[in-house]
């Protein structure tokens, strides 16, 4: 599965690659239903880019959750991190089912972003909150800001793209980190910095600031990128609801219709505009 | 004088105790048994169940195990032992995966630890031998292990992944 010419690393998948990449879509399809839509909306070339990337997604998100212990969890993500540095130095890939695609669509430049992204996922391993807002939006940054770019600057994205794509990442992360909120306050963990409704309130206009601004930026994104953008097609109906009424996020009511959502989703691939 | 107890004297004349007795005797001859006819029948097991050691493949037939020795790191029984080296493709693959089950304590470590989902203790609890040189098992063994329960453990982790 070689890279395609310039930045664009679409590419025709065959043979023991497609086996690989359908083992990827099929990890995202069980783990993670809203990144398989988005992904099933996009191009067929592009989910080649982004579902290899949604799959190390879900194997480094799950790491601190499949045991209790935490050092398995340090050590699965240092299994991640180990495959981050191998892909920087060029290292052929290990021969596992979402590195081997993973490593066709993240270059050695990209490298540093990966481990980035694992890194930050240690926070889910132990029970302490986040230190300071600059430690929360950097968390989002990181697990939803470097995945949405990664997977734009595999489909043709600029450097000038990336503000608009990490604006836009960041409201995606915050919606999906408010409908995670009852979850991670079932296993224990201190989830926000300020968890009273106005607190709440106050971060979903953040994000919503965010997302306007993200908008507003929207003709920096090449057309050829959208896709990667598809992911945070939920997030602007997710942090409304936040906002107007912010004890739907403890009360796990932030969830929209499943018509709503899909004819959301219908209307962002239909059109592009995300 | 003394109280003659004349509902006690007739039970006891017609036999209350034995009918009685006999009714709850022939009351749990026909309920649903509590007990197992082993081993032609096995009670129900948790997807969690950790039984027997199996080294899994993909549906492609070829190995999960990428050799990291995660599994190895964390045994706290120091019961894996694992050799590896390079493939012609570049891949690296255990050339040697023993695992001592005399030593394992089946805490689930290594499964909880191998990023592939290979190592893995399966359902079968049914693997006592006659001497302990057949608990020292092999890569072949654990493999063949792997091919015999896969039905059943993809079922388990299938079912256990919601909770994971």
């Amino acid at each position: 599965m070689a890279p395609a010419s310039g930045g664009n690393r679409v590419s025709v998948v065959c043979g023991e690659a497609k086996v690989t990449l359908q083992a990827c879509a099929a990890l995202v399809h069980r783990a993670d239903p809203d990144r398989f839509l988005a992904a099933m909306a996009a191009p067929v070339p592009a989910r080649a880019v982004l579902f290899p990337l949604y799959a190390l997604n879900v194997e480094v998100s799950r790491a601190p959750w499949v045991t209790e212990e935490h050092m398995i969890a340090e050590m699965r993500l240092q299994f991640w991190r180990d495959v981050a540095e191998e892909i920087g130095a060029g290292k052929p890939p290990r021969a596992h089912e979402v590195v081997a695609p993973l490593a066709a669509v993240v270059g050695p430049e990209d490298a540093p972003l990966l481990d980035q992204l694992i890194a930050m996922r240690r926070w889910d391993i132990y029970k302490d909150g986040f230190d300071d807002q600059a430690h929360f939006d950097g968390y989002i940054d990181a697990t939803s800001g470097n995945l949405m770019w990664l997977g734009a600057k595999a489909l043709g994205a600029g450097p000038d793209a990336e503000a608009a794509v990490r604006d836009y990442a960041f409201a995606a992360g915050l919606a999906a980190f408010l409908r995670a909120i009852p979850a991670l306050e079932a296993k224990g963990r201190v989830p926000l910095l300020d968890g009273t409704p106005q607190g709440v309130r106050d971060l979903a206009e953040a994000g919503l600031r965010r997302l306007a601004a993200a908008r507003a930026a929207r003709r920096t994104v090449p057309r050829q990128a959208v896709p990667a953008l598809y992911a945070g097609w939920r997030a602007a109906a997710t942090l409304q609801a936040a906002r107007d009424v912010p004890e739907r996020v403890i009360e796990a009511k932030l969830d929209e219709s499943e018509f709503a959502k899909r004819a959301r989703l219908i209307w962002v691939s239909a059109t592009g505009r995300w | 004088m003394t109280q003659i107890d004349y509902t006690r004297a007739a039970k006891y004349f017609l036999l209350a105790d034995f009918f009685k007795g006999f009714g709850l005797g022939m009351k749990y001859f026909f309920a649903p048994k509590a007990t197992l006819n082993y081993p032609h029948e096995k009670g129900p097991l948790s997807p969690r169940f950790r039984g027997e050691h199996a080294l899994r493949r993909y549906p492609n037939g070829e190995e999960r195990c990428i050799a990291c020795k995660l599994c190895e790191a964390i045994c706290p029984a120091q019961a894996i032992t694992i050799d590896a080296e390079p493939r012609d493709d570049g891949s690296r693959r255990t050339t040697r995966y023993d695992i001592d089950m005399t030593k394992c304590i089946y805490c689930g470590f290594c499964q909880e630890a191998c990023p592939v989902d290979a190592i893995v203790e399966g359902p079968n609890f049914e693997f006592a031998t006659e001497t302990r040189e057949e608990l020292y098992y092999d890569k072949a063994k654990l493999l063949e292990n792997g091919d015999r329960w896969e039905a059943e453990i993809a079922r388990n982790l299938e079912m256990d992944a919601p909770y994971r």
